[in-house]
């Protein structure tokens, strides 16, 4: 076990420089997934809206508290520079304002330049615009019955009682969001923290001098590598429970649903696959400079290209079609059918299906680990 | 001498095949990915376009009105739906919305439902639509049973103005949020220029190479061999900012919304900075220069991480919880200034920006001097 | 007599506990090759870097051609060339780079360096060699590039510290020669190893070093002759009487007389003949005689006499 231990004793030493990655993903991950909304079924989207009454009437009063009711208030100031910023960081979704006279104008019936608007020409202006379009209408048609503004806006603000049943058509079992982007980011984490922590305590063993003493020895050859790939799975097996503990120590329960069990097997196989990543890389004689910067083109390539970062529908086909040939993509594919976010419903069947092409990268992996090694114990002899 | 030192410094730095990777190929790389993951996404995604849908009507009920309003919805220029016609029962409109073929299926019947894949503003908006259409009936139905004489006046208000809203354009730059990930790329390749202001340090001082060992003891003047240095090093990584730049705008063709040449002036002083970050750390302490490295590389992807390097919109979250961030931290300046020149006409916030950026190289580089001022030294 | 190049009296350099030189003084004067012989960690280094104000010192003064040494005194340093213990080049730069870079630190002059640059490769005779980056060269040639790089704006004193450490016997020999060379051309040298080969083969004068102390200096010939033993000569004879041993002892000169398996061991001082006049003796009494050899006393000597412990361990 002379190998294996040696390979412990060098993760020993590196464990200052994976602690500094694993505090550094850790915030991200906590940071991100913070983000993240939590969703029950069907909910209208809320936007986020900044509003700012230049009228202060009953009737402005009773608007704004409709738009709570269906959207969240933000108060980003009322500068342009302010509205500006935020709509471009989408802090807020839209910005208006409610022009002086509101109310007058409504129990006159006349509804035009009741508000100013600062947006962006996109699905969220339009779904608010055709919200509020449709307030003003009921206000002004109970109006036009003979309310009075204020008893009118109060009628409007009523209506939204009336609500179109909508079926979710694939619905996954178990609720849960904040898990979902944790585990999402970690395609991310796993791939780049193992090529960083992993990769240089191997790339040790296959440095050419390192190598020949040790194959020169009578260590046989199965058993080098036995214990190499041994301490890989251990090393790979810290970094997984590790997480693993922050997510429990983050969403708790959410990871002993039935989802959240094959949310965690995917990314057990996910992180195997890392493992066969930092392999690989680990067998090209690299140094130790260069570690970090394969880890941050394969991490950060492979994540936006597969929808870690950005949502796998927000992507091109051709994008895809790429990203159909590398590893996150089918694990992010599962990650979000087991949520219901995307457009494909859950089964079983599809969720090993998935899997199963996640091992097939790995066995890849590590055939081409293997393959890599042996060429190059011939080359050197 | 001047001359000697900068040009020397000049091919250390752009042989270093190392630097050139973090300065340059990165920076490319990582560009082209952006590019490839969001380029047409503003246009594609997030500006809308009329929804798909599928409506499916139940035989025995005819709903005339639903029709005739849906209809008109989808049809014109700046149609809400797209309907897809070729579903002619709930079963085959249901394997439209499962291949994303439609966003949302209209059930007609006694009562209007709708069947869709997950929530978005999308189908939001059909939910939406949908309620309209119901409440709009109820308040015509209650008005027949109350007060029929007002039935007109009703249906007239019904129709609010279409100028009701008056828009207010802030800006003419490209208000593509996805533009902010190109700015940060180019936030990170200059910042990631301090590794070429380690180098300096490194090169200069006895007590961190041998280099620098062997040129304490030569006549060169510490303090015109530092300036040599930075100079040299900002220019590289100008250079190697400024290639990256010609590549999203000429090969990419990501729309900067600004003219070339205040771009290049940002990324000038952004590249001094980056360079000062690097000097700074590099003269403190005497660790080696792979620890060193790595904080750069480290502290540069979290200041880039929190200017929106990875997620588009943390700029925004950052200035709503901790906006004291954002004034100092490099990227988020550097980030800001390329947004500011694109939004706005004015060139306040700008300049504020770029003033911010100089003073912290300043400090930098005064810090830089006063921590390497010491000529001999206690150990070697 | 002239001011001596360089001057230390009295250096004191302190690391924590640990004393690195303690009251060092040494003068050295135009035209040695001045050697500074000890083992590793005797200071040597230490010496040179507080010579050359890389290195704080807690005590003593340091005189380089006749003026206080200090980090500013670069009228001083543009005379010095210094060859460090590692190497010291850049590896993004061609040899021929290299060499320019390191001179431009000290000749302004274009045309007067390139000229000297080019004189500087012939001399370690890297010809060949000028567009290689220093990765590509052998551990012999780098050390040859080191040292070009040290003395191509042609110093008056040139400080060598270790710069054949780990290096083939052939580029060895090519760096010794060197140094006469430079020596020869007046440029006085410091030269500092552990090997006691070289230092005896090229050094006018050697200081020898132990625990930050000097411990002796002086030309080869004076070491030796602090030592008592002067000559060691070993004969191969099948056998020989006590008597006779009794008789070798009482020759003039002769110290000890020993045999042990097979052969008899003389230790000598001073004196001129002393072969001679034992071989004759042993021949006077029928002695049959295998192999004969005498050995000159060694620096190694020279050190173990002091400190009772070897050179090299």
């Amino acid at each position: 076990m002379q190998v294996f231990k040696t390979f412990l004793k060098i993760a020993v030493r590196k464990i200052p420089s994976v602690i500094l990655y694993f505090v550094i993903f850790a915030i991200i991950a906590i940071l991100l997934s913070s983000d993240a909304e939590q969703k029950n079924g069907f909910e209208s989207t809320k936007l986020s809206i900044s509003v700012h009454d230049l009228d202060n009437t009953t009737a402005s009063h009773e608007l704004i508290s409709f738009i709570e009711q269906n959207h969240t208030l933000v108060d980003v100031g009322e500068s342009d520079e302010q509205i500006t910023d935020a709509l471009f960081y989408h802090t807020i979704n839209y910005s208006l304002t409610i022009n002086e006279g509101f109310e007058q104008k409504l129990e006159s019936g006349e509804t035009d330049g009741l508000f100013e608007s600062v947006k962006d020409e996109d699905y969220q202006a339009v779904f608010f615009e055709g919200q509020l379009e449709q307030y003003i209408s009921a206000v002004s048609m109970y109006i036009a019955q003979g309310m009075d503004a204020k008893q009118a806006c109060n009628e409007a603000s009523l209506l939204s009682s009336i609500s179109t049943d909508v079926t979710v058509e694939s619905f996954s079992q178990d609720e849960g969001g904040y898990l979902m982007y944790f585990t999402q980011y970690l395609a991310y984490i796993f791939i780049s923290i193992m090529i960083v922590g992993l990769s240089p305590i191997l790339a040790t063993f296959n440095k050419p001098d390192i190598r020949r003493r040790i194959d020169s020895s009578s260590l046989l050859m199965s058993k080098k590598t036995l214990q190499l790939i041994l301490g890989s799975l251990v090393v790979t097996a810290i970094v997984w429970l590790a997480f693993m503990l922050l997510g429990i120590a983050l969403y708790g329960s959410e990871m002993f649903t039935k989802t959240g069990v094959l949310t965690l097997l995917n990314t057990l196989v996910y992180i195997v696959i890392s493992m066969g990543a930092a392999m690989l890389v680990a067998q090209f004689d690299i140094n130790e400079n260069t570690i970090p910067m394969v880890s941050n083109v394969f991490g950060m390539g492979m994540s936006f290209l597969c929808g870690v970062f950005v949502p796998q529908n927000l992507l091109s086909s051709l994008v895809l079609g790429i990203a159909k040939f590398l590893p996150a993509y089918w694990f992010v594919k599962a990650n979000n059918m087991l949520y219901g976010v995307g457009d494909t419903a859950f089964t079983m069947t599809k969720y090993l299906t998935y899997l199963g092409i996640e091992l097939l990268f790995a066995i890849a992996l590590f055939s081409a680990v293997m393959a890599v090694s042996r060429s190059k114990m011939q080359t050197s002899e | 001498m001047f001359f000697h030192l900068f040009k020397y410094e000049l091919f250390c730095s752009m042989r270093n095949i190392q630097a050139m990777f973090w300065m340059l190929a990165f920076p490319i790389v990582l560009g082209t990915f952006f590019y490839m993951a969001f380029g047409n996404l503003y246009e594609s995604v997030e500006l809308f376009q009329a929804i798909p849908i599928a409506v499916v009507y139940d035989d025995d009920i005819k709903n005339q009105t639903f029709s005739e309003t849906i209809d008109a919805l989808s049809s014109g220029d700046d149609a809400l739906f797209s309907i897809d016609n070729s579903a002619k029962d709930k079963t085959s409109a249901l394997s439209l919305l499962e291949n994303g073929d439609v966003k949302a299926v209209i059930l007609v019947g006694e009562d209007i439902s709708l069947s869709v894949k997950s929530e978005s503003t999308e189908t939001s908006i059909v939910k939406f639509f949908l309620d309209q259409y119901k409440i709009n009936e109820k308040i015509i139905t209650d008005t027949i049973n109350n007060d029929p004489t007002k039935l007109d006046d009703v249906i007239d208000a019904m129709n609010i103005s279409e100028s009701f809203i008056t828009e207010r354009s802030l800006t003419d730059g490209n208000r593509d949020p996805y533009v902010q990930y190109f700015y940060n790329l180019l936030a990170m390749s200059t910042l990631f220029g301090s590794m070429a202001g380690l180098s300096v340090v490194v090169r200069t001082q006895g007590n961190l190479s041998d280099i620098g060992a062997r040129r304490c003891v030569s006549p060169e003047n510490k303090l015109v061999s530092i300036t040599a240095g930075l100079l040299a090093m900002t220019l590289v990584n100008f250079i190697c900012s400024t290639i990256s730049l010609g590549y999203l705008l000429f090969v990419l063709k990501i729309n900067f919304g600004a003219p070339l040449l205040p771009l290049l002036g940002i990324i000038a002083i952004a590249s001094l900075t980056g360079v000062s970050m690097g000097f700074f750390v590099g003269s403190f302490g005497t660790m080696s220069e792979n620890i060193k490295n790595s904080i750069l590389t480290g502290v540069s992807m979290i200041l880039c991480f929190f200017s929106g390097l990875m997620v588009g919109n943390m700029y925004g979250y950052v200035q709503l919880y901790a906006p004291w961030l954002n004034k100092i931290s490099p990227a988020a300046l550097i980030t800001d200034s390329f947004y500011s020149l694109n939004i706005y006409d004015t060139y306040d916030r700008l300049i504020g920006n770029l003033a911010t950026l100089l003073l912290i190289s300043i400090v930098f580089i005064i810090g830089g001097f006063l921590l390497t001022r010491r000529r001999k030294y206690a150990s070697l | 007599m002239p001011a001596p190049v360089v001057k230390i009296e009295n250096l004191v350099k302190r690391y924590k506990e640990l004393i690195a030189l303690d009251h060092f003084s040494l003068e050295i004067s135009e035209g040695e090759i001045f050697g500074l012989l000890g083992p590793n960690g005797s200071g040597k280094t230490t010496t040179i870097n507080c010579l050359l104000s890389l290195l704080s010192f807690d005590k003593g003064s340091i005189e380089i051609f006749g003026e206080k040494m200090s980090p500013d005194n670069y009228k001083i340093k543009s005379k010095i060339g210094i060859i460090m213990q590692n190497v010291a080049v850049i590896n993004e730069l061609t040899v021929y780079e290299n060499i320019d870079y390191f001179c431009g630190l000290y000749i302004k002059d274009k045309a007067t360096r390139k000229q000297y640059v080019k004189e500087a490769i012939e001399f370690v005779g890297l010809e060949e060699f000028v567009k290689f980056r220093p990765k590509k060269l052998s551990g012999g040639l780098l050390r040859r590039l080191n040292i070009a790089c040290g003395i191509a704006h042609k110093p008056s004193l040139i400080i060598l510290d270790e710069p054949t450490v780990a290096v083939d016997p052939q580029s060895r020999n090519k760096i010794l020669e060197g140094i006469v060379e430079l020596n020869r051309s007046g440029a006085t040298i410091i030269y500092t190893s552990h090997y006691m080969e070289e230092v005896e083969q090229i050094c006018t004068r050697i200081a020898i070093m132990d625990k930050g102390r000097q411990i002796a200096v002086g030309t080869k010939e004076e070491l030796k002759k602090q030592i008592k033993d002067t000559e060691k000569i070993t004969i191969e004879v099948m056998d020989i009487s006590d008597e006779l041993l009794e008789e070798i002892r009482g020759l003039e000169h002769i110290g000890e007389a020993t045999f042990d398996g097979g052969e008899l061991s003389v230790k000598c001082h001073g004196g001129k003949h002393n072969l001679i006049r034992v071989l004759t003796l042993l021949q006077q009494n029928d002695i049959k005689i295998g192999r004969v050899y005498s050995k000159q006393p060694t620096l190694n000597d020279v050190f173990l006499e002091i400190t009772g412990k070897e050179l090299r361990d």
